[in-house]
């Protein structure tokens, strides 16, 4: 062994206290007298520290990602739960024999055939024949939906143009509306007490038009005929930015029935994941808010909550109650 | 757990259930930093590492409780964010609940070596995944060196233990170098 190796087997020996007193007591006169000695002891001593709080934080990391060694009995539990699960969704997708969807990104039909709309919007089936050609994701505005089907109504022979106007709504509908769109913000508010809450640029109204613009039902949903209502906490920073999004399905059901019971709330955990995604991805795409500010005027943090209700005859709605959440 | 068996299993060195109920605290501890002018990044290595040093301060025989475990935890995470918030130069009185007032000399706490422990840390990511592993399996976990040898396919316990060392020295070595460099930008 090398002398440097050597010397680091005593100093570790030392820290370890597995000296016996005389070895100590001389140890430690031979620190005082040779400083580098007591450096790399204090050098030695941080470092061994140092190892114990990586693998600490290491160990702090798993627990806090949720994850973290040991079953426990919940956590079997859960896991069979989940099972169970999984097992109800297959054979719900056999049994519906369909193929698998994804909700967060619509799939966008470039090309409508033209042959096919010409040919179903000269009959009355059309308006079944174009709940099968809509993509995945649909407008949440109704009302835009409906324009493209008057167009349709008008002018059957012309459908080609009308049909790449389609599309290319279809395809706009995606592309988040830059922040300048909405940037006519009220920053002339002027006020004797300027304490106020976050908002929407533009206010409640624009907050409308950009969700009429992006917020997207779940076709696999309203082909089920099921509502949702989402319920959105996040956090608008003093930037305006939204951060710390959290979502949680507060109710689901068929349009008119009853609140779906835990196991049909397993069975289309789908589903759940597809509002609450869209809801958060149009919540991630949000211009910057203007953010609350305090009694004097300073920009600060703020709790906010969104309501999305999917609605199957009024389209998506969101809703801003009145709740104060910056008092917890 | 109660708090005697956090301790216990603490001295024990099984860190994991501990940290797992220990854990509980953090929504708590979150927002209240986050009401004092943080956000959820801070309040999060706030409280990471008062953990570490709650487990730290635990771990010495000599230390003694005096307040419930949990209130301690809320001081130490006062005190790291006050400490925090006046290297942001931003005073901000702070008026939390359950919590005790400790002191720079409670916690043994001191600027200058955990700046020190950090560079090291981040040292110890630089090092290798070989050296990590014989360093956590010793010093953490304290198994035998004749075991660790036999897990990480030492030929002998000597050369686990040579190799042990040289990766001592690679580290001390590499925080050294930081050390300068880091000193030189500020002359700059």
């Amino acid at each position: 062994m090398r002398n440097e190796l050597k010397i680091m087997d005593e100093i570790e020996s030392y820290l370890s206290n597995k000296l016996s007193a005389t070895e100590r007591s001389s140890f430690e006169n031979r620190m005082l007298e040779d400083a580098d000695l007591a450096e790399k002891v204090n050098q030695q001593k941080a470092l061994t520290q140092a190892i114990k709080r990586a693998a600490l934080r290491s160990q702090i990391n798993t627990v806090a990602a949720g994850g973290g060694g040991g079953f426990s009995f919940t956590q079997i539990f859960l896991g069979s739960i989940g099972i169970v699960g999984i097992i109800g969704a297959v054979i719900y997708f056999v049994n519906q024999n369909k193929p698998e969807e994804t909700d967060l990104e619509p799939s966008i039909e470039k090309n409508i055939e033209p042959s096919s709309v010409v040919h179903l919007s000269k009959n009355n089936e059309r308006d079944f024949q174009l709940t099968k050609e809509i993509p995945e994701t649909i407008f949440s505005s109704i009302h835009q939906f409906d324009d493209i089907e008057d167009k349709l109504d008008i002018d059957p022979v012309d459908f080609p143009t009308n049909s790449n106007q389609s599309s290319t709504i279809n395809g706009s509908s995606h592309t988040v509306n830059q922040a300048s769109d909405y940037d006519a913000s009220d920053e002339s508010y002027s006020g004797t007490n300027k304490d106020r809450k976050a908002m929407f640029p533009g206010g409640s109204s624009s907050l409308k038009k950009f969700i009429d613009k992006n917020l997207y039902y779940p076709r696999s949903a309203s082909d089920k005929n099921i509502e949702c209502l989402v319920q959105c906490d996040f956090h608008v920073t003093e930037d305006g930015l939204i951060t710390e999004i959290e979502a949680k399905c507060i109710k689901i059901a068929e349009a008119g029935g009853e609140q779906f019971n835990d196991i049909k709330l397993i069975r289309n955990k789908k589903l759940v994941n597809a509002f609450i995604n869209n809801s958060t991805h149009v919540l991630r795409s949000m211009p910057i808010w203007v953010p609350a500010r305090n009694k004097q005027g300073n920009p600060v943090l703020s709790y906010q909550r969104l309501y999305f209700n999917f609605d199957l005859e009024k389209g998506c709605l969101v809703y801003q109650l009145d709740e104060d959440l910056n008092q917890d | 757990m109660n708090d005697t068996e956090i301790i216990a299993a603490i001295r024990k060195g099984a860190t994991e259930r501990p940290i797992k109920f220990l854990y509980k605290e953090f929504p708590k501890i979150k927002s209240t930093i986050v009401s004092h002018g943080g956000d959820a990044e801070i309040a999060k290595e706030i409280f990471h590492d008062s953990l570490i040093l709650l487990i730290e301060k635990v771990s010495d025989p000599s230390f003694t409780l005096t307040a419930k475990l949990s209130t301690f935890l809320f001081g130490i995470n006062r005190f790291l964010w006050l400490n925090e918030s006046r290297r942001r130069n931003k005073s901000i009185e702070i008026e939390w609940k359950d919590t005790l007032i400790l002191t720079d000399a409670d916690l043994s706490f001191n600027n200058e070596k955990e700046e020190e422990l950090k560079l090291l840390e981040t040292v110890l990511g630089q090092i290798g995944e070989r050296c990590r592993q014989l360093f956590e399996l010793f010093y953490f976990k304290k198994q035998e060196m004749k075991t660790i040898a036999q897990t990480l396919n030492f030929s002998s316990v000597d050369s686990a233990k040579t190799q042990k060392y040289k990766c001592m020295e690679k580290a001390i070595g590499l925080a050294k170098e930081i050390k300068i460099s880091s000193t030189n930008c500020e002359l700059k």
